[in-house]
C-alpha cells in the first residue's frame, strides 16, 4: 500500500438509491442529457424519424375527421371542427404516448437500474421530457396548419403553451406512478390501456363540451384532462365557447378536476419516491 | 449489515396472490447476514465465493444500487461501480456520445466528460472507430470502452465485478495495469471474482463470502485456500452424504514431506509424498486409510486404493502414522490432497463409519498446459499423402 498523501476523505453513509439522488446538479445534467439523447436517437438519427412522429397524430386526425364528418355527418355545426379536432388529437396523442412509454420506462432500462447508481426518477422524467420535445414540435406544425385552416394568430394563442404545460405535468405525474406500478404488477398495462381509452372518449376531444348533456357533464368535468381541452378550444378555435368555470357550472365545480389533477401528480411523486429505493430489486 | 430480497412467486402467480403480496411484505429471502469488514484506502480488496454467495449483491449495496435492510455502510469519496462492462451504452450512438452519457452516469460532470473524451478513446484504443455506432463494435471493443470510461472517472473507490474474466489477454492485462496504477495513486479497489488467479495477483487482502456470511478475511492466498476447501467440502459433502464422524476417528495431521506453507508448490512429474497421522478413538472394524486428489473445484481426480491400517485385524484403535507416495501426472494448476480413514462397507452394502477428510491444497508448478488436468507424454506424427498446396485463384490488393 503506497497511498499518496492526500487530504483525508470523510466517511459517509451509503444510503441506497433514491428518486432524486443527492446532488441537484447531477440530477439535472443526467435528466437533460438523457432526454436530449433519446430525442436525438428517436428522430434526428432515424430516417424520417420526426416525420412519423408528426404523421401519427395527423393521420389519426384525418381518419377520425373523415369518419365523423362524412359518414356520421357530425360536427357540421361546430365552429372550426377540423382544426379543433386536429389540435385535440395532437395533444391527446402526446398524453397517450407519454403515459404508455413512461409506464415501461423503468423496466426497459432494467440493466441501468440494476447496475448503476443514479437518481431513479431521471428515467421516467427523461422519457416524458423527450415526448414533450415532440409535442412542442408537433404543436408548432399544428399552428402552421391552423393558418391553412384560415385561423390567424391572436393573443389568445398564448394559452396553447399553458395548456400543453398542464398536459405535460399531468402526463408526467401519471408516468411516474405507472412506471413503478408496472414493475410491481405487470397487469397495469392492460388496466391503463382501458383507462386511456375511456379518457379519450370521456374528454372533450372529439366533441366540444357544450354538446355533453348536463346529466353526465359532472362526470366529464371531473376528468382532469377536460379543463385543458376546454381552454384550448376557447383559445384557438372557438372564442365564443364556454370557459372552464362556465362548463363546470361554477368556480367550485371547476376546481374539482384541477384538484384531482394536482392530487394525482402529488400522489405519483410521493409513490415514486417511496418505491424508488427498492425498484431495482423488483425488476 | 443485513440484506434480503422479496421472494416473489413468479410472474404467473394469480393476480389476487400478487396483490396480496404487494400489500403485505411477503416472504423475504436472506442474501447477506451479519457482514462486517473494513477496506482501507489504497487497498485492492478481493471478494470471492461460489455462485449465489452474495458477492454481486454486496457490491451493489456498497455502490448504493440496492438499499440495505439494516446496518450501515460507509464510504469515503466517490464510488464508481463497474458491475458490467458497457451498462447503459446506447448501441445506436457513436463512442463520443456514449462516453458522455456513461461518464455522467458514473459521476463526472458534462464538462469533465467532454474534456476526457479523447483520453478515454485513446486508452480504449478506439481512435479509428469514433464515428462508428456502438452496435457495430465488437463486444471486446465495447468492453474496452466501458472499462476505459470507468478508469477515467476519478473515483476514489472502484467496485469491479467479474470483468477481468472477459475479453482477450491484452484486455485483461490492461485491466490489471489499471488496478495497479489505481493502487499506486491511493485509490481503493474492491474486486469480485471467482477466479483465484486474479485475486492472488491483484489483491492485498480478500474476503470469502459463503452461505450469506463472511467466512474469512485475510491474505488472498489464505482466502483462496479457504475458498477451495469450502468448495471442496460442499461438493464432497453431497457426494459422501455425511461429512464423517470426528468423535470416532480423525486424521490429526496431513503434510507434504517435501514442502510446507499454506499452499505449497510441488514440482510437476515428481511423486507427491505426504505424511498423515490418524487417531482412532473407538475401535473400528478393519479400518483403512484413503488418499484422494481433487481438482480446485472439489472433483476427485484420483482415488488411491484403500490401504488397511492393520490388514486382517478387526476392532482396531490407537494412533497411526501414514506415509504415502503417489505418482504425479498432474498438469500445472491447483489441487487438493485429502486423507480420511473409514470402515469398509459391510456385506449388506451398509456404509461404514468414516472420519472427516483432512485437506491440503497445493499447486503444481510448470507452464500453462491449456487447461489440462493430467500431464502425459505424447508423440504425434504427421505423414503427408498426396499433399497439395492450395493456390489462390483470386487475389485482391
Amino acid at each position: 500500500m503506497s497511498a499518496v498523501a492526500e487530504p483525508a476523505l470523510e466517511l459517509r453513509e451509503v444510503r441506497g438509491p433514491t428518486a432524486f439522488g443527492d446532488s441537484r446538479e447531477r440530477f439535472w445534467e443526467l435528466l437533460w442529457l438523457s432526454a436530449v439523447t433519446d430525442f436525438r436517437m428517436r428522430y434526428i438519427d432515424a430516417v424520417l424519424g420526426y416525420f412519423w412522429a408528426l404523421m401519427r397524430p395527423l393521420l389519426t386526425f384525418g381518419i377520425i375527421f373523415l369518419f365523423l364528418r362524412q359518414i356520421l355527418n357530425f360536427g357540421g355545426r361546430i365552429d372550426n371542427f377540423a382544426p379543433f379536432l386536429m389540435m385535440n388529437i395532437i395533444m391527446f396523442q402526446f398524453f397517450q404516448e407519454t403515459t404508455s412509454r413512461g409506464m415501461r420506462a423503468l423496466s426497459s432500462k432494467e440493466g441501468l437500474v440494476r447496475k448503476m447508481r443514479f437518481p431513479r426518477i431521471v428515467i421516467p422524467l427523461s422519457s416524458s421530457m423527450t415526448a414533450a420535445f415532440t409535442l412542442t414540435l408537433n404543436l408548432m406544425v399544428g399552428c402552421l396548419l391552423l393558418l391553412v385552416f384560415g385561423l390567424y394568430p391572436t393573443v389568445s394563442w398564448l394559452v396553447i403553451p399553458v395548456c400543453a404545460g398542464a398536459l405535460i405535468v399531468l402526463a408526467t405525474g401519471l408516468s411516474l406512478f405507472l412506471s413503478v406500478a408496472f414493475v410491481r404488477l405487470p397487469d397495469v398495462v392492460q388496466i391503463w390501456g382501458v383507462i386511456a381509452r375511456v379518457l379519450f372518449y370521456g374528454t372533450p376531444i372529439l366533441y366540444p363540451i357544450e354538446l355533453v348533456p348536463s346529466s353526465i357533464r359532472p362526470i366529464v368535468m371531473a376528468n382532469p384532462l377536460s379543463p385543458i381541452f376546454i381552454e384550448l378550444q376557447k383559445a384557438v378555435t372557438d372564442p365564443t365557447g364556454p370557459t372552464v368555470v362556465q362548463a363546470a357550472g361554477g368556480v367550485w365545480h371547476a376546481l374539482i378536476p384541477i384538484v384531482i389533477g394536482i392530487s394525482i401528480c402529488v400522489f405519483s411523486v410521493w409513490y415514486f419516491v417511496r418505491e424508488a429505493p427498492a425498484v431495482a430489486e423488483a425488476l | 449489515m443485513y440484506k434480503s430480497y422479496a421472494a416473489n412467486s413468479g410472474t404467473w402467480a394469480p393476480l389476487r396472490e400478487r396483490i396480496r403480496q404487494t400489500r403485505r411484505k411477503g416472504v423475504r429471502l436472506s442474501v447477506l447476514e451479519d457482514i462486517s469488514f473494513d477496506v482501507h484506502r489504497g487497498e485492492v480488496f478481493g471478494v470471492v465465493g461460489p455462485n449465489g454467495a452474495g458477492k454481486s449483491t454486496l457490491l451493489k449495496l456498497i455502490a448504493g444500487i440496492y438499499p440495505i435492510d439494516s446496518g450501515r455502510i460507509r464510504v469515503a469519496g466517490r464510488v464508481a461501480p463497474l458491475i458490467e462492462l458497457g451498462v447503459g451504452f446506447r448501441p445506436e450512438l457513436p463512442a463520443r456520445e456514449n462516453i458522455m452519457i456513461n461518464g455522467v452516469m458514473m459521476g463526472l460532470s458534462r464538462a469533465e466528460a467532454e474534456r476526457r473524451t479523447d483520453e478515454i478513446i485513446e486508452f480504449a484504443e478506439l481512435e479509428d472507430f469514433t464515428d462508428l455506432r456502438l452496435k457495430n463494435y465488437s463486444s471486446g471493443m465495447r468492453g474496452r470502452l466501458g472499462f476505459s470510461v470507468m478508469s477515467h472517472v476519478d473515483a476514489d473507490v472502484l467496485l469491479i465485478d467479474e470483468i477481468l474474466s472477459v475479453g482477450d489477454k491484452a484486455f485483461r492485462d490492461k485491466c490489471g495495469n489499471v488496478i495497479t496504477s489505481m493502487r499506486e495513486r491511493g485509490r481503493t479497489v474492491v474486486l469480485v471474482s471467482h477466479e483465484m488467479g486474479s485475486i492472488n495477483r491483484h489483491c492485498d487482502r480478500a474476503l470469502l463470502l459463503f452461505e450469506r456470511r463472511v467466512q474469512r478475511i485475510g491474505e488472498p492466498e489464505e482466502v483462496a485456500n479457504s475458498y477451495l476447501a469450502v468448495n471442496t467440502r460442499k461438493r464432497l459433502a453431497a457426494e459422501a452424504r455425511s461429512d464423517g464422524d470426528g468423535e470416532a476417528a480423525k486424521v490429526t495431521a496431513l503434510r507434504f514431506t517435501s514442502a510446507d506453507g499454506s499452499e505449497p508448490s510441488l514440482p510437476g512429474r515428481t511423486p507427491i509424498e505426504a505424511e498423515a497421522e490418524i487417531e482412532l478413538r473407538r475401535p473400528l472394524r478393519t479400518p483403512e486409510v484413503r488418499f484422494t486428489i481433487l481438482d480446485s473445484g472439489g472433483r476427485p481426480l484420483y482415488v488411491a486404493p484403500p490401504r488397511p491400517l492393520e490388514p486382517g485385524l478387526d476392532r482396531v484403535s490407537g494412533r497411526f502414522r501414514i506415509s504415502a507416495k503417489i505418482e504425479n501426472r498432474l498438469a500445472s494448476g491447483r489441487y487438493a490432497l485429502m486423507c480420511r480413514v473409514s470402515e469398509p462397507d459391510d456385506e449388506e452394502g451398509e456404509e461404514g463409519l468414516r472420519s472427516p477428510g483432512r485437506w491440503l491444497t497445493f499447486a503444481i508448478e510448470g507452464p500453462d498446459e491449456m487447461g489440462s488436468v493430467v500431464s502425459l507424454d505424447s508423440e504425434i506424427d504427421v505423414e503427408a499423402e498426396g499433399m497439395k498446396i492450395d493456390q489462390p485463384e483470386l487475389e485482391v490488393g
